[in-house]
C-alpha cells in the first residue's frame, strides 16, 4: 500500500477503531504532508542518547 | 476578589463560587470534556481537586466549555458550544480552557479551574485579561482529570488577582496517593507570605520572544513594565534561547501531545462509558461510536499521533521528539542560572477574530505564539498577568520561575500587579450582562 495514499489513511483510521471519509482524508493530507516537510527536526536533528 | 479573612473558620474558600472545566470529574454531574463521545458520561467519583475545593467550602456553580478533550486553542472546537471573548464577542477567548477564562473575565466567578497542556490556561488568561496559573508539574493532583497528554498535562486556574491565585494554590496543591506524579513537597502559605519587595531579585527578560513580537504598542507597554520593575529594585538582565530550539517547540509539542493523546483516549470506545452507537458486533460498535463520537479534527490528531508511534516511525519521530524536548529543557534551565524569574510577552497579539482563527495548526507557527509550551515541557511554574490593553483588548505578560518556587513567582507577580494597577480587572459592563440579558 502506497504511503500517504487515501487507502493508507483509511487503514490508519481503522486501526484506531474509527472511520475517516475521503473528504476528511484530503483535509488531513493538506495538514500533515506540508507540515512534515517543514518540521526541521525530522531531517537535521540527530540528538544522541 | 476572595475575602479570605471572612472565611477563616469555614474554610479558605467558604462560599466562593467556582467554575470547573468540563474535563474535571464531578461525582453525579455530567462531565463531557466537550466531546460527543462523553455526552452522557456521569462520573461516579470526584477528582481530588474537587474534593479539596469542597472541603475548603467552595460552591461549584457550573462546568465550563472547552476545546474537545483539551485539543485546541480557540474554544471553537467544542461539542457543547463555542465560547466568545467577553471583551469582544467576535473574538475567541483562547483555549482550551476558554470557558473558564471567559467566566472569570466576565466577573461571573472569581475562581475557575482549568487544565494546561500547552498554554491552555495561560494563553486564554492573556486574551481575556485575567490571571492564569500553571504551577509546577506534580504540584496539583491530576486524579480525576480526563487526560490529554500525560507528560504535559497540568491543572491550572484563573483568578482576577495575585493574592487569590496564591490562596487557591494553598487549597489545590499537595500530594495525592491516587496520582503517582504528585509531589510530596510541602505546600506553602503563599497568600500570607506574599511580598512584593524586589530587592535582590533578578528578573530575566526573555529577549528571544520579545524580538519576535511585531506589535509596537504591546512592546512599549512591556518595556514600560520592565522599567517600573527596575525602579522597584529588581535587577534586569536579558536572557535568550537559541532560535533553532525555539523553532522546534511547536513540532516537538505536537508530536508528543498527539501521540500521548492517541494512547490516552483509546478507552473511549462506547463499551465502558459514554455514548454508544449500535453495531452488528463489538468491533462495529466501537468503530461507529468513535467515528460519530469524536469530531473530524480530533480523529485527524489521533491519526497523526498514531503515525508517529508506528514501530518504523518511533525512532525517527516520537523518540526523537522526546530527546529534543530534553535538549530544549536543558537550554531553558540554563536561562535561570542568572535570574530568579523569566518575564516575557504572553501572546504576541490580541485575541484573534473568531472567523480568522483556526485550530488546525499542525504546521510550524511563530514561536512567539507557542513559547509558553516551554513550561509544559519543563514543568516549571508559570503565571500570566494582565499588562494593559491594545485596541481595547487585553494583553498580558508571562512570568516563570524554577520548579516549586511558586512563592517567588507570586511575590514577583505581586510587584507586577502593583506596577500595572490591574487588580480585579474584569469586564466592566457586567451590570448589562446581569440586568439586560438574564432578566
Amino acid at each position: 500500500m502506497e504511503k500517504f495514499s487515501t487507502e493508507y489513511f483509511h487503514k490508519l483510521a481503522n486501526d484506531l477503531k474509527f472511520d475517516l471519509s475521503d473528504e476528511e482524508i484530503e483535509e488531513l493530507k493538506k495538514i500533515l504532508l506540508p507540515s512534515r516537510s517543514k518540521y526541521p527536526f525530522l531531517k537535521k536533528w540527530t540528538p544522541k542518547g | 476578589m476572595i475575602d479570605e479573612d471572612a472565611n477563616t473558620n469555614a474554610g479558605k474558600l467558604a462560599g466562593v463560587p467556582v467554575a470547573l472545566k468540563d474535563n474535571i470529574s464531578t461525582c453525579g454531574i455530567k462531565t463531557t470534556a466537550s466531546s460527543r463521545i462523553l455526552d452522557n458520561y456521569v462520573p461516579v467519583y470526584d477528582a481530588t481537586i474537587v474534593k479539596k475545593l469542597r472541603e475548603a467550602g467552595a460552591d461549584f456553580v457550573c462546568k465550563a466549555s472547552m476545546d474537545e478533550l483539551g485539543m485546541g486553542g480557540t474554544n471553537k472546537n467544542a461539542y457543547t458550544g463555542a465560547v466568545h471573548n467577553p471583551y469582544d464577542l467576535d473574538r475567541i477567548p483562547g483555549g482550551s480552557s476558554g470557558g473558564c477564562a471567559a467566566l472569570v473575565a466576565a466577573g461571573c466567578v472569581p475562581l475557575a479551574i482549568g487544565t494546561d497542556t500547552g498554554d491552555s490556561v495561560r494563553k486564554p488568561a492573556a486574551y481575556c485579561g485575567v490571571v492564569g496559573v500553571k504551577p509546577t508539574y506534580g504540584r496539583i493532583s491530576r486524579y480525576g482529570i480526563i487526560p490529554y497528554a500525560s507528560s504535559l498535562d497540568h491543572v491550572g486556574y484563573f483568578t482576577t488577582n495575585v493574592k487569590d491565585a496564591a490562596l487557591a494554590l494553598e487549597v489545590l496543591a499537595g500530594r495525592d496517593d491516587h496520582d503517582m506524579t504528585s509531589s510530596y513537597k510541602e505546600v506553602g502559605e503563599y497568600s500570607k507570605l506574599l511580598n512584593s519587595d524586589l530587592t535582590n531579585k533578578t528578573i530575566g527578560v526573555f529577549k528571544t520572544v520579545f524580538d519576535e513580537v511585531e506589535n509596537e504598542e504591546l512592546k512599549a507597554q512591556f518595556n514600560s513594565l520592565v522599567s517600573k520593575l527596575e525602579e522597584k529594585g529588581a535587577k534586569i538582565v536579558n536572557v535568550e534561547m537559541p532560535k533553532e530550539y525555539m523553532e522546534l517547540i511547536a513540532p516537538v509539542y505536537k508530536t508528543i501531545a498527539n501521540a500521548e493523546a492517541t494512547a490516552n483516549h483509546s478507552n473511549l470506545d462506547g463499551i465502558r462509558f459514554g455514548m454508544r452507537e449500535e453495531g452488528q458486533d463489538l468491533e462495529e460498535v466501537m468503530t461507529n461510536t468513535r467515528t460519530k463520537g469524536f469530531s473530524s479534527y480530533v480523529r485527524a490528531r489521533f491519526v497523526i499521533g498514531s503515525y508517529s508511534l508506528f514501530e518504523e516511525n518511533q525512532d525517527r519521530l516520537f523518540r526523537k521528539a522526546q530527546k529534543i524536548r530534553r535538549l530544549i529543557v536543558q537550554a531553558y534551565a540554563k536561562m535561570f542560572e542568572e535570574c530568579d524569574a523569566v518575564l516575557s510577552v504572553a501572546a504576541p497579539t490580541i485575541a484573534p477574530l473568531i472567523h480568522e482563527s483556526s485550530n488546525v495548526r499542525f504546521g510550524v507557527s511563530s514561536f512567539a505564539e507557542e513559547h509558553m509550551q516551554l513550561q509544559n515541557f519543563s514543568g516549571y511554574p508559570s503565571i500570566t498577568l494582565p499588562l494593559g490593553k491594545v485596541d481595547s483588548m487585553p494583553v498580558a505578560v508571562n512570568l516563570t520561575c524554577k520548579p516549586f518556587e511558586e512563592q517567588k513567582m507570586f511575590d514577583v507577580s505581586s510587584a507586577i500587579e502593583e506596577c500595572t494597577g490591574l487588580k480585579d480587572n474584569v469586564w466592566r459592563d457586567r451590570n448589562e450582562l446581569f440586568c439586560n440579558n438574564w432578566y
